[in-house]
């Protein structure tokens, strides 16, 4: 059996070594626009300098020789011809699959804002080649503007400011990090990073990039009227995914590739796994991007069943969650940041160091932000995805534990108590 | 794989087993010289109240189908491949909690000391337990499981 994935991230390498057990025989070989094995999340620590190039790998050097994987890094795909089952790259080549798991991730997005396209100094924060542009140029650069205050933007403006680089943040939305906290967590946050020297500037829009005369990074214009020097932009504002090389074939894409429970793609032998494929929520109950680690890994090892023969579903599927640790101060949220309506409750507990926000529904829990104090975090998550009804807790929301719901099989494993 | 069984009605809270991880993990020689006050002598287990006032003693399961190592984005978490124990390695870890997020037992914890990195049981390598060899009533005993069977979701 001939196994071809496309992309080495979360989805691939989770899918190459779960097919590797399953199928100790079988043919795997990974294609890849990246020219080495990374861990995108911690590119930032890279930028600031807190890890090496060889500290952002997260899986072993062996890995590849380990599983018998012929790996071939640096190759891009730009097309999959479904009919002769085989897949072309760049360079013309033929490769041919039986199985085929496209994992190729997503991309930036640059919105549409004068000078933003055509200008020499304009990053993005997506590949460790970016990573090591952006350290190089804030080296000599003491000015940076970041557009968008997600995740990766901040995690860019922490990693920048921590080498005294004067970092100003644009946000569109009312507070910074707007899908992941409410408004209070990110004042919070708004607040502390202020303290440590980050500009930050929410409500505001970035209407023009002004560049001199050989293109290179001069201003820009905030809200049509105000004028910061910026020698270096960072955009962060949004992915989409990589989904350029099925366009010719029948697969279907919506926002990305579009996979059944087993990870399938409408074409019979072709998977997708990952940032680039839209997979059912169980929080949203539709199917949606999932653009988090532990969904691709999750998918990745389905495909990897499915691909080898064994059928199995993806369930669970808990995508709407973000963890987040900055200047020392943890975050985690689920679901449901602010109540849509007046038919939620809202409970929320404050004290020096911690902000603690639930919503609630007819005793299910809608909604967490977890701040500060995230220790018992992960069993909130849990009641939020499996929607089990906590009416009988209401009094000590803010203190359920794994205990309130301990069962045991003989074996040893944990399961909920719901009586 | 070796699991801590629990016993729940057996556990009378006396925490020896707690003391047992701290010292286990500290660098204190023996029990008279471990500092219960010092936050770096972190459990990695714990003894918590339900609803009922009923004492619930916890300790990590190691899952067949692990979300916090289906999490970890920096290769700290691994499973040990003789043991078949997760383990951390908190050198490589970043603290970015999604393993802390995706627990649904709340037993991968943050390391209260450096707020950095994560904490969790590693089983005190391959040896009896040390919590299981203090526990003084039975509520913890070590079980054997077959982990050639995987478990096909």
């Amino acid at each position: 059996m001939k196994y071809v994935i496309i992309g080495s991230s979360a989805a691939g390498i989770s899918a190459a070594q779960n097919i590797r057990q399953l199928d100790n025989d079988g043919q795997i070989t990974i294609l890849a626009k990246d020219d080495e094995i990374y861990s995108r999340c911690m590119l930032h620590h890279f930028i600031s300098g807190e890890r090496s190039r060889d500290q952002l790998r997260f899986i072993d050097d062996e890995f590849m020789k380990e599983h018998n994987i012929n790996w071939e890094p640096g190759t891009k795909i730009i097309e999959v011809h479904e009919s002769n089952k085989s897949i072309i790259t760049e360079k013309g080549l033929e490769i041919p699959y039986d199985k085929l798991l496209i994992a190729t991730g997503s991309s930036p997005v640059i919105p549409s804002i004068p000078g933003l396209r055509t200008g020499k100094q304009i990053y993005t924060l997506r590949n460790l080649k970016d990573a090591q542009k952006i350290k190089e140029a804030s080296r000599k650069k003491t000015k940076v503007l970041v557009i968008g205050a997600g995740l990766v933007g901040v995690d860019t403006a922490i990693g920048l400011v921590s080498q005294n680089i004067d970092v100003t943040l644009v946000e569109l939305g009312e507070t910074i990090l707007p899908l992941q906290l409410d408004k209070t967590a990110a004042k919070i946050y708004e607040d502390l990073f202020i303290k440590q020297g980050i500009n930050i500037k929410t409500n505001s829009k970035v209407s023009e990039i002004i560049l001199d005369n050989d293109e290179n990074v001069k201003a820009a214009i905030i809200n049509n009227e105000e004028k910061i020097d910026v020698d270096l932009v960072v955009v962060a504002t949004g992915v989409q995914p990589n989904t350029s090389l099925v366009k010719e074939t029948d697969i279907k894409v919506n926002d990305g590739i579009v996979v059944d429970e087993c990870q399938q793609t409408s074409i019979k032998d072709i998977y997708a796994a990952g940032d680039v494929c839209q997979s059912y929520e169980v929080f949203n109950k539709e199917k949606m991007l999932t653009p988090i680690w532990p969904a691709a890994v999750k998918q990745g090892e389905i495909a990897a069943y499915n691909m080898v023969g064994i059928e199995c579903e993806l369930v669970n599927n808990f995508a709407i969650k973000n963890s987040m640790r900055f200047f020392g101060v943890s975050t985690i949220s689920y679901g449901l940041t602010e109540a849509p309506d007046d038919n939620y409750q809202i409970e929320t507990q404050n004290n020096a160091n911690t902000y603690q926000k639930i919503i609630h529904q007819n005793g299910i829990i809608k909604g967490a932000i977890l701040m500060g104090d995230i220790s018992n975090a992960g069993v909130i998550g849990r009641l939020i995805r499996d929607e089990i009804d906590i009416s009988g807790y209401l009094n000590n929301i803010f203190d359920l534990t794994y205990a309130d719901f301990f069962s045991q099989t003989k074996e040893g494993k944990f399961n909920y108590n719901l009586s | 794989m070796k699991r801590i069984h629990i016993d729940r009605e057996a556990c009378k809270a006396c925490k020896n087993c707690i003391i047992a991880c701290m010292l286990q993990h500290s660098e204190a020689e023996s029990i008279h010289n471990l500092n219960l006050t010092d936050i770096n002598n972190q459990a990695r287990n714990k003894i918590v109240l339900n609803n009922n006032d009923e004492v619930v003693p916890l300790f990590c399961r190691h899952c067949r189908d692990s979300e916090c190592l289906t999490a970890c984005m920096s290769g700290a978490l691994s499973r040990d491949k003789k043991t078949g124990h997760i383990i951390c390695n908190q050198k490589q870890c970043v603290g970015c909690w999604m393993c802390v997020m995706s627990c649904s037992y709340g037993m991968v914890m943050p390391e209260k000391a450096s707020q950095e990195r994560t904490l969790k049981c590693d089983m005190c390598g391959d040896d009896q337990p040390q919590c299981v060899e203090n526990c003084p009533t039975g509520a913890i005993k070590v079980i054997e499981l077959d982990m050639k069977e995987k478990v096909i979701k």
